[in-house]
């Protein structure tokens, strides 16, 4: 009985396994940062989503199982007033990263795949880059908070969200 | 759809994958709430997604890659390997390349991972570059094939954005059955051809000596045997037995096919015993010099392949027996079995191979023993399923397809019967003169071959 329901586990190939326990590595940490008052059924909800994702990485449930650790972001983590409010987010923005970029390699990678030694390098390499500018933007949020500049908050974020905007828009054309 | 062999010149785009859709949706969705809701975290939340799908859209090449897949060889024997490949000009941007194969009966990778062909491109690419991701299966056993089909894909950095031709049709593969052991010392029973290894009954050109005689007009200088001639005082050449070819046709009976098929090396039923058995009698007879022919019993579409000599012959053989679609003709289609049969020739030696299964196959071989052809029928009958009560679930599936576990007994008993009639029609055959060995490689004819040279130089009565 054992052996026929780790049978699909064993066709998944070494590599996907590392893949799938690394998503789920990742979505359990951001359950963990949420506090424990949290509703048990809205998480167990998210966990179920989070497993069908397992299953089919390259459908909508990966994306279902983030919108729903959004979901219990915002309804249970209270809004940052501090910039020591931020250290769980700056924890579960890396975490949540880590389970898309492994969602996207189930995506690419078949099961029973021999993945290159390059690939592997090469996946590493660009999650390690986006977590690093995730750790820019992070700080320049946490500076924003810690610095208290005069004017309004929300015209604050409006202008950093408008800067990347444009950056990303400059960076389109010109390149 | 394109198939191996085929180019996929830019017919298809790059298309977002569900990782860029999550990306810009989880981003978009986080951003737009953090600012509206003053909430700096879920802006620190959204921040790598934002950047992820930035940077996948910034890469996205600008034009599709072009593909060209092959399939080599067309043509290969029993045992050999396959190629797949696929030759791709990708442009700047495409990170991994993969190409999953779909599967295909007896031509397979030795590992699940051979069905999957991988590769990674350098992160640093400037420019169009040429790449090739192939595969290699084994043709495990003989037989038409349809292989190569495969689904081809290109994907962008984080699997962003993927490019794919559509599915690759597959193209027809030849696997040619390999040959078993086989060697025969016993020459044929009656030759009558123009020129062979056989020692033929007539006195002409050959190696064997017949007699010593006086040397008459048109023998040839080699041949005076001096010594006698010396005693008797006058010229005695050496007589030799003519060395003649024999005709010899070799028929499959493709009725049935008994017995667990798992590819050369493992289990193999009566058809791949009789597929290349007869590779091997053809082979080893054309190779001594004799005349063979095949005709093949129960199978649509095989064409007799009427006696030749030479090395080519044994290529044409091949060919014909991998074309063999066991039972696509009844054993009540007696017209077609019967038109097979009257290929036979007369004079020749006919080597049946057959499970001893077929009613129609027993009772042509019978028919041709009474019309004074050399007859002998081979069984290829695996000899695990000789034993009823020895027989697996997995045997006894082979042999009927099961329904439920209760069809277990009612096969095997069934089996049972019909080998008591089976050995009752074999005793009846053989006593109609007609030998029936079973298929043992080496030396399975020796015996029987030199019971029939007696039996064909024995005096028999003759009609005047």
């Amino acid at each position: 009985m054992i052996a026929w329901a780790l049978n699909p586990l064993r066709r998944q190939g070494s590599a996907r396994l590392v893949l799938i326990g690394l998503f789920l590595v990742a979505h359990a940490g951001v359950t963990v940062l949420v506090p424990n008052d949290a509703w048990l059924t809205l998480i167990a909800s998210v966990w179920v989503l989070v497993l069908v994702a397992v299953a089919r990485p390259d459908g909508a449930a990966p994306l279902m199982a983030t919108l729903g650790q959004l979901t219990v972001w915002l309804v249970w983590v209270p809004r940052p007033e501090r910039a020591a409010d931020l250290l769980p987010a700056f924890a579960a923005a890396p975490l949540l990263l880590m389970a898309h970029v492994c969602a996207s390699a189930l995506g690419v990678w078949p099961p029973a795949t021999v993945v290159p030694n390059r690939a592997r390098i090469a996946w590493a390499r660009d999650f390690g880059l986006l977590a690093a500018a995730t750790a820019g933007v992070a700080g320049v949020g946490a500076l924003v908070l810690s610095a208290r500049l005069p004017g309004s908050t929300w015209l604050s974020l409006a202008a950093l969200l408008s800067l990347g905007v444009a950056a990303v828009q400059v960076w389109r054309h010109t390149a | 759809m394109t198939t191996p062999g085929d180019t996929a010149d830019g017919q298809a785009d790059w298309r977002p994958t569900a990782a860029q859709v999550r990306a810009v949706t989880f981003g978009a969705l986080a951003l737009l709430i953090g600012v509206l809701n003053r909430r700096l975290d879920l802006i620190v939340l959204a921040a790598p997604f934002v950047v992820a799908a930035a940077w996948a859209a910034r890469t996205r090449p600008a034009e599709a890659p072009t593909a060209r897949m092959t399939l080599t060889p067309s043509v290969v024997t029993e045992g050999d390997l396959v190629t797949w490949q696929a030759d791709l000009r990708v442009p700047p941007g495409a990170r991994d390349v993969v190409a999953v194969l779909a599967p295909t009966p007896f031509v397979v990778a030795d590992s699940p991972a051979g069905e999957i062909a991988a590769l990674t491109l350098g992160a640093g690419q400037r420019h169009t570059a040429s790449v090739r991701v192939s595969t290699t299966r084994r043709a495990r056993r003989w037989g038409l094939y349809d292989t190569g089909a495969a689904v081809l894909s290109a994907t962008t950095v984080l699997g962003a954005f993927r490019w794919t031709p559509g599915q690759i049709r597959p193209t027809p593969l030849v696997v040619l059955p390999d040959k078993d052991g086989f060697r025969a010392r016993a020459g044929m029973p009656h030759p009558d051809g123009v020129v062979g290894l056989n020692r033929g009954l007539a006195r002409g050109e050959g190696s064997d000596f017949a007699a010593m005689r006086a040397y008459g007009p048109g023998d040839r200088l080699s041949r005076i045997n001096w010594r006698r001639s010396t005693r008797s005082g006058e010229l005695q050449v050496s007589a030799t037995h003519a060395d003649l070819d024999t005709h010899i046709t070799i028929i499959v009976d493709a009725f049935h096919d008994i017995g667990l098929a798992d590819g050369i090396g493992s289990a193999s039923s009566s058809l791949d015993t009789s597929v290349r058995a007869a590779t091997a009698l053809a082979e080893h007879y054309l190779r001594a010099g004799e005349r063979v022919g095949l005709l093949i019993l129960g199978s649509k579409g095989a064409l007799p392949l009427r006696p030749r000599a030479g090395r080519a012959q044994v290529r044409r053989v091949q060919d014909n027996l991998a074309r063999i679609r066991p039972g696509t003709l009844g054993i009540t289609d007696d017209e077609a079995t019967a038109t097979a049969m009257a290929q036979v020739r007369p004079g020749a030696v006919v080597l049946i191979l057959t499970p001893a299964i077929s009613r129609a196959a027993l009772a042509q071989a019978m028919r041709l023993g009474q019309r004074g052809t050399t007859v002998v029928v081979i069984d290829t009958l695996p000899p695990s399923t000789r034993q009823p009560l020895a027989l697996t679930e997995r045997d006894l599936d082979a042999l009927a397809p099961m329904r439920t576990r209760r069809d277990l007994a009612i096969t095997r008993t069934a089996w049972r019967l019909r080998m008591l009639e089976r050995d009752g029609e074999i005793h009846r055959l053989v006593r109609s003169g007609v030998p029936v060995v079973p298929w043992v490689r080496h030396g399975s004819l020796d015996e029987v071959l030199r019971q029939l040279q007696r039996r064909a130089r024995a005096p028999r009565a003759a009609r005047r």
